[in-house]
């Protein structure tokens, strides 16, 4: 399964129980449609951190790459291990 | 880090006599901030490096030793907000140019520094911040008043969060390095506390002060992010010099039950006596593990909000019921106003306060369980 989908997988089933993966847009407004709040994004980065052995607290973030399933997919494929930085 | 030096302070630290604690503890001492930055305990998080290391795990070692052997336990706080504030938020968030500009000072502890994030009306609701930072061409204008700020009084230096206005988008919580002598920062209203008394609080406002765009520590819209791990540091060290302090109680606490006689015998000998000696032991080690684990864990690939809200809660009760068992075991001698202990409760309480109430923690982490509310 690819990273995207895998994101989008644990959005809806943690955080949007009421929308299937297939119908999240890859490039909606998580913050905005308040799927994600502060406490949600912690959550969604432990799980960042558990599944793809991301050092989540020790690396700078930009929130701006977590505003969107692609752009959390594209922080997991350039920071987990073993990843080209 | 010189080890020698560190262990020459602790030696000079272990000088005053009970008596002449209660005086030590009235106000910050200059002197006193000028030998521990001597020790190198600002500049333990040297070799932290942005991916961990053991610098975190020699501070937390340090802190702890810290808040064993010093009577002053607003000397401790103020170190680690230092430390927390200034020191590791830097070095895990700022531009190599402000790192090369601040660090060393704030290393050599020759510029003290501390972080502004509490409001009038956002204090555990952060995110309900006022101050703001206004992007104006290449410099963020800030305005807003902060309190309860540790350091503030004697600050050179503040970690600001503002929320964040660029071309009128509002960009969430932004971090920004501020000197306190900069025009439109005002850091002279202090505001006296019932304990920790050695440790200067105060009021922060901001005037339109125009912070160059190369002060802001890491991503625009970052600042939660950014004060998440730096409170993470905060309450990791500030709960393992707690540790400390209730070791100490716990040396006090044996030392006088085996002295004081009653019944023509030392008072220890009673059992329900020694009993609260053994139940503040019990906490320590509990809650050091706690502590250790956690150092040992936090810059890994865990998510550690749970066990260091669970840490934080656990050794600020446990700080409290150490203290209120070392004034039971000293009888009315513990309650005498030349006496420590009072002053040790006064300064333990706020530790259910401070770095997020422990009531709001419970909340978290029953949110972060699942538990819908």
């Amino acid at each position: 399964m690819s990273t995207i989908n895998e994101v989008k997988d644990y959005i809806t089933e943690k955080f949007a129980k009421d929308i299937s993966s297939e119908d999240l847009p890859s490039d909606i407004d998580l913050n905005a449609t308040g799927i994600l709040t502060s406490v949600s994004t912690v959550q969604l980065l432990g799980w960042c951190g558990r599944t793809y052995r991301i050092p989540i607290n020790s690396i700078p973030i930009d929130p701006d790459v977590l505003k969107t399933p692609e752009g959390i997919a594209k922080f997991i494929d350039s920071h987990r291990v073993g990843a080209d930085k | 880090m010189d080890e020698e030096q560190w262990s020459m302070f602790m030696k000079e630290l272990r000088g005053p006599g009970e008596e002449e604690e209660p005086e030590l503890r009235k106000g910050f001492s200059l002197d006193l901030w000028g030998r521990l930055s001597e020790s190198g305990l600002f500049a333990s998080l040297s070799d932290m490096g942005r991916d961990g290391g053991a610098g975190l795990k020699t501070a937390v070692r340090r802190v702890r030793e810290l808040g064993r052997t010093s009577p002053d336990r607003g000397l401790t706080f103020s170190a680690v907000t230092q430390l927390a504030s200034t020191v590791y938020c830097l070095r895990g968030f700022a531009s190599k140019e402000l790192q090369e500009r601040y660090l060393p000072a704030a290393e050599a502890g020759t510029a003290i520094g501390g972080h502004a994030i509490t409001e009038a009306a956002a204090g555990s609701d952060v995110m309900n911040m006022a101050t703001t930072a206004t992007l104006r061409g290449d410099t963020y204008v800030l305005d807003g008043t902060k309190r309860f700020i540790t350091n503030a009084p004697v600050a050179s230096t503040l970690v600001v969060y503002a929320k964040t206005v660029e071309d009128g988008e509002e960009k969430g919580l932004s971090a920004f390095l501020v000197e306190t002598a900069w025009p439109g920062v005002d850091t002279s209203r202090a505001m006296p506390t019932a304990g920790l008394r050695s440790s200067p609080i105060g009021e922060v406002l901001l005037e339109e002060v125009e912070v160059p765009t190369s002060h802001r520590i890491g991503y625009s819209g970052a600042g939660l992010l950014i004060l998440d791990q730096v409170m993470k540091r905060e309450i990791l060290l500030a709960f393992a010099g707690n540790i400390g302090e209730m070791e100490r109680l716990v040396q006090r606490s044996v030392d006088h039950v085996n002295e004081r006689e009653q019944f023509g015998t030392s008072i220890g000998s009673n059992q329900l006596v020694a009993n609260r000696i053994v139940e503040s032991q019990i906490a320590i080690e509990l809650g050091g593990a706690l502590i250790e684990s956690i150092a040992d864990r936090i810059d890994g690939f865990d998510e550690m909000t749970i066990p260091i809200a669970a840490a934080k809660i656990f050794i600020s009760e446990a700080n409290v019921a150490s203290v209120l068992n070392a004034i039971q075991v000293h009888g009315g001698n513990g309650y005498l106003e030349t006496s420590p202990l009072p002053i040790d409760l006064m300064d333990a309480l706020p530790g259910a306060i401070y770095s997020g109430s422990n009531d709001l923690l419970r909340t978290k982490i029953a949110t972060m369980l699942g538990i819908v509310n």
